[in-house]
């Protein structure tokens, strides 16, 4: 097509053409560091726990009198969710993977002060853990029984084995050989490494090394207890309810409560990612369709304006076809230099957030495809009134003015 | 004057009979200006929310302190912009300081949790949240008191089994708002309920910013004294620069930190005489092996508190950002559709100028316009505004309370609205302006 | 050159069928210069948007250089009107956000021809009608008679064989008028068939013959006379 006309005379008539060159390079500016956000942070939310989220569940006991002791009911209430039919596993835990609490501690390959260590999520759960949280063991064995201590209060803490994440292992022993190597937390030490799971994520989404996570079997005997079952396959709704009722039975005066899916604890965890990348989708979207009215305005303004111009054209020797590609190639030249103008703008802003924000790099992975789109939303935007344009009558250009 | 008002009228009446014209054109305009305002007011209004001073009267004067407490070459803790100070305080300090009581009022809290057991058969026993805070907690922080008031310093000091209930609470346990005087079950012990308050919730929620800005206060507060003897356990950040000995006595001799610690200090040199005391304490205890990391300490009144704790966070300012793109990008958008409207009216406007309009009143005539379209693109984007903050609060669970629509900004809605429409009608009047009535009657 | 067989034009609306061209018959031979007349509402420009192939017909045969254009599609039609048609309007109809050289180029554009060709075509055209000078300024700085010279320039430079002038003189005064009459003359002497649609008789009577138009329909001279005395 000719564009070296086109443009020529876009430049005699060139603010409605530059503001919407204008709306483009600020949508796609927009656009492209939407793409980035938006993708981090589904790729964040998309990270895996390690956990069998679909079939598991947490569950609180809290004892409301003042003598209860969970130490004492805690063996009868594990026993009698394991005899429930449809569950596969039960342990007791002080954290669960996202749900925001737990504790943090450093894990270290020796007791001096400057060890190598890692700092990451210390789980505290009992001998079946690994069935319960449906963990996947690539090294070494599970809890014993006879490893288990109380975290009571008063009493000092025993940790006799630890399981690792393959991340804390591949950290403090690169070797590979961290089972039966010893690991020291504060206070207490030396600990055995037992086995190496393949992953578990911190309880906490934010937590930059987030599967950093170390597990050790203690179990706290206070009067709160939270409880981890996974139910077989698919079967979560039918147990939830069964477990609750069973825990309720066994000692009415304790309150049986905080139940919640672990796909939902995940869920919730990520709710500041799911409203902000809703919302960057809906002003993107908007924002599509902003400038799509934008390019229908004009080019529908510019069709009534040069009815008789069109209509020249024609007698002249310009098919209906012609017309609508004229139309077509003036949006896409004019497109053309607002997503130019876009791509300076947008390593301008990125350039300034570089040195204000110290964002570590330049990223414009998504400048093509966000120029794409505008492109070709721009042509299809133009279809409409370059259609109108081409059935402009060629007659129009000897009608009397 | 009154020449001048009626001509304007005239002005007014033709820009309703504009917009009247092309509606299809008035209405993609409208749109543009309510949904750019729109969008963009809702963000600022979470913005304006989340960065509002929550207690004016007293902000200036209110100080959160926090001590160096990590041990020799720690790194700290990357809570607070602007130092490595752990941004809670240890049982230890916080006793000690409340005990001296330097400051003109000082307060230390943390949130635990509680058994309750109404005696009425019909309400369920259950666990409640709860905040264990100090006597000066209710005066310190301007609380308003529905029935009743906050408990003495005496009761305080003699633990007495006493508390404060939220009407919500009150309502639910006893069926009354008025429920001072009656007896609460709180972990197996009988607590008299000494007053009332009515919804208390600063926003943000200044005074426990560790444990969420904008989270629900809790609808029970019973002495701090009484956390020793009770052994109220901590619901919230409990942050240890090294393992505590086990059970609660460890915890509480401990290093860790979890107690939120504010002094009112309502002037300079009470500011000064509280730090030099404090400094004093410091040292003192640096003798005894404590802080021997350094021995700093903060001192933040509100305001700075809340910044140096990012209440606002990353989020908020980039959704500002993406809004003021995308009413710019509407702003932009409604200028190309005002070029289009006004010169389709060159005939017209030939005429106006030839029957003796002047370029001023054709532009003031323009720009009436434009205001009309203002007003109405005001009135879209207050709704959008509102609609936008309805879906703010069905995205975010937490923000509940940030997303009433604020009177300032409802006025800051119309002014934006009116005033971008004017501003974006004035190259397109001013175009209006320039066609020539000579010109009109012999072209084409 | 140009052959009209009974040619029928009708505007319908809901209610009624008017007819623009009714038996409407021409000839016009290769090298003539044929003025068309006629009162307004005769139907001379629904004949010219018919001989221009700007409008379609309802009946009859018209054949453009010998080939039948009844049933030509859009494309085909916009091909014949770009190489054999050159069009001269009343108001010019001059791009205004092209200057000269650009208005002449817009028909070469359309025929797909090569730069190089395109420039020398262009360069003869305004040269022709005695504006090569002002080729790069645009319509708007130009007086009517100077636009109407760039219009026919635009025409030439396609070297179309036949011209199709509507009221070409209608905007300008008399001197200009002449001017441009003049040109056309040339244009003719040089082998280009004209047909030209006026209601000015001084103008009409400069061309080889006069076809008058009334009621859509192609009066013979008695006819003719008839009106004239009606009129008078």
């Amino acid at each position: 097509m000719d564009i070296a006309p086109i443009a020529k005379s876009l430049m005699r008539n060139r603010v409605g053409p530059i503001l919407l060159a204008l709306q483009v390079a600020v949508t796609l500016g927009f656009l492209v560091n939407a793409f980035y956000i938006v993708n981090d942070r589904i790729e964040e939310m998309n990270r895996p726990t390690g956990v069998d989220l679909e079939n598991t569940f947490r569950i609180s006991v809290t004892g409301m009198d003042r003598d209860y002791s969970s130490a004492s009911s805690l063996p009868g209430d594990l026993q009698a969710i394991r005899a429930i039919d449809g569950v596969h596993a039960v342990t007791t835990t002080n954290s669960i993977p996202l749900g925001g609490s737990g504790w943090m501690t450093n894990f270290a390959v020796g007791p001096e002060e400057d060890a190598h260590d890692v700092v990451g999520a210390q789980y505290m759960v009992g001998e079946t853990a690994l069935e319960a949280f449906g963990l996947e063991l690539v090294a070494g064995r599970g809890f014993r029984p006879e490893e288990i201590h109380d975290y009571a209060r008063g009493e000092s803490m025993v940790i006799q084995s630890a399981i690792l994440t393959r991340a804390v292992a591949d950290q403090l022993f690169p070797e590979g050989d961290a089972v039966g190597r010893s690991l020291y937390m504060p206070h207490a030490g030396p600990t055995q490494i037992v086995g190496v799971v393949d992953f578990l994520g911190t309880p906490w989404a934010s937590f930059g090394d987030y599967d950093l996570s170390v597990l050790v079997p203690l179990v706290d005997t206070g009067p709160h207890t939270d409880l981890v079952v996974r139910a077989e396959p698919g079967r979560l709704d039918e147990v939830m309810p069964k477990v609750e009722q069973a825990l309720i039975d066994r000692d009415p005066s304790r309150l049986v409560h905080r139940q919640i899916a672990l796909a939902e604890v995940a869920s919730e965890a990520y709710e500041d990612h799911r409203a902000m990348s809703i919302i960057m989708v809906t002003v993107g979207a908007m924002l599509l369709v902003v400038n799509v009215l934008g390019i229908v305005g004009l080019a529908s303004f510019q069709v009534n304006r040069r009815r008789r111009q069109i209509g020249t054209r024609r007698a002249l020797g310009a098919s209906r076809g012609t017309i609508v590609r004229h139309f077509m190639t003036e949006t896409g030249i004019i497109v053309t230099v607002g997503l130019a103008a876009g791509l300076l703008l947008t390593i301008g802003i990125n350039f300034a957030m570089m040195r204000l924000l110290e964002f570590d790099r330049l990223d414009l992975t998504w400048l093509p495809p966000a120029a794409a789109i505008l492109f070709v939303l721009g042509q299809i935007a133009v279809l409409g009134p370059a259609r109108r344009a081409a059935s402009i009558p060629p007659a129009i250009a000897t009608r009397a003015s | 004057m009154s020449m001048q008002f009626a001509q304007l009228d005239y002005y007014f009446r033709l820009g309703v009979a504009g917009l009247g014209r092309n509606r299809l054109l008035t209405g993609l305009m409208v749109l543009a200006i309510g949904l750019g305002i729109g969008a963009f007011m809702t963000t600022y209004n979470l913005y304006y929310m989340m960065s509002s001073d929550p207690i004016p009267a007293a902000s200036d004067r209110l100080y959160n302190l926090r001590l160096d407490i990590t041990p020799a070459g720690d790194d700290g803790y990357d809570t607070v912009r602007g130092d490595n100070l752990p941004p809670l305080m240890s049982w230890r300090d916080s006793r000690a300081l409340l005990d001296a009581g330097m400051a003109e009022a000082q307060t230390a809290h943390y949130r635990t949790w509680v058994t309750l057991k109404p005696d009425r058969p019909d309400v369920r026993a259950g666990i409640e949240l709860t905040r264990a805070a100090s006597t000066d907690f209710f005066g310190m922080y301007r609380v308003p008191f529905l029935h009743g008031s906050g408990w003495s310093q005496a009761q305080e000091d003699n633990r007495e089994r006493v508390a404060v209930i939220e009407k919500a609470l009150s309502e639910r346990v006893f069926g009354t708002a008025d429920s001072v005087g009656e007896t609460l079950t709180i972990n197996d012990e009988p607590f008299r309920i000494v007053g009332v308050l009515d919804g208390w919730q600063p926003t943000p929620r200044f005074h426990d910013l560790v444990n969420g800005p904008f989270r629900d206060n809790e609808q029970l507060y019973i002495p701090f004294s009484l956390v020793e003897p009770m052994e109220l356990p901590v619901s919230g950040q409990f942050l240890c620069p090294e393992n505590p000995e086990s059970g609660f006595g460890g915890m509480l001799r401990s290093n860790c930190n979890w107690i939120n610690y504010w002094v009112e200090l309502p002037d300079a040199s009470a500011r000064a005489s509280f730090e030099h005391w404090l400094e004093g304490y410091i040292a003192s205890e640096h003798q005894r092996g404590r802080f021997q990391n350094s021995q700093q300490y903060r001192l933040h009144d509100v305001n700075a508190w809340l910044k140096a704790m990012n209440v606002v966070g990353e989020d908020t300012p980039m959704l500002v950002a993406a809004a003021f793109l995308f009413l710019m990008v509407c702003l932009i958008n409604t200028v190309s559709l005002l070029l289009a409207k006004f010169l389709a009216r060159t005939k017209e406007l030939g005429i106006r100028r030839a029957l003796g309009a002047s370029r001023g009143a054709i532009f003031a005539q323009h720009m009436a316009e434009c205001v009309v379209l203002g007003m109405v693109g005001a009135a879209f984007g207050l709704a959008m505004t509102w609609a936008g903050l309805r879906a703010l609060d069905a995205l975010y669970s937490d923000l509940s309370r940030l997303v009433t629509l604020s009177w300032p900004v409802v006025g800051l809605t119309i002014v934006a609205a009116v005033g971008s429409a004017i501003a974006v009608g004035i190259y397109p009047a001013w175009r209006a302006s320039r066609i020539q009535p000579a010109a009109q009657i012999r072209a084409a | 050159m140009l052959s009209m067989h009974n040619i029928a034009k009708i505007f319908r609306t809901r209610m009624i069928e008017t007819y623009a061209l009714r038996d409407f018959s021409l000839e016009v031979a290769e090298g003539e210069f044929v003025a068309v007349t006629g009162p307004s509402g005769s139907g001379k420009t629904t004949f010219l948007n018919i001989a221009g192939l700007l409008e379609t017909f309802d009946g009859g045969t018209y054949k453009l250089d010998g080939e039948d254009v009844s049933h030509l599609d859009d494309r085909q039609a916009s091909k014949l009107r770009n190489e054999k048609i050159g069009f001269i309007f009343q108001s010019f109809n001059l791009i205004p956000e092209l200057d000269l050289y650009d208005n002449v180029d817009v028909p070469l554009r359309y025929r797909g021809l090569k730069s190089a060709e395109r420039k020398r075509r262009i360069e003869a055209a305004l040269e022709r009608v005695g504006l090569a000078s002002r080729m790069r300024h645009f319509p708007s700085e130009l007086s009517g008679g100077q636009q109407q010279r760039v219009a026919i320039a635009r025409a030439l430079a396609g070297e179309p064989r036949f011209l199709l002038a509507d009221e070409p003189t209608g905007n300008l005064d008399s001197q200009m008028a002449r001017g441009v009459m003049e040109l056309l003359e040339s244009i003719n002497e040089a082998g280009t068939t004209i047909v030209m649609v006026t209601h000015d008789p001084e103008m009409a009577r400069r061309a080889h013959r006069n076809v008058h138009v009334l009621d859509g329909r192609v009066l013979d001279a008695g006819d003719e006379r008839g009106s004239l005395r009606a009129t008078a």
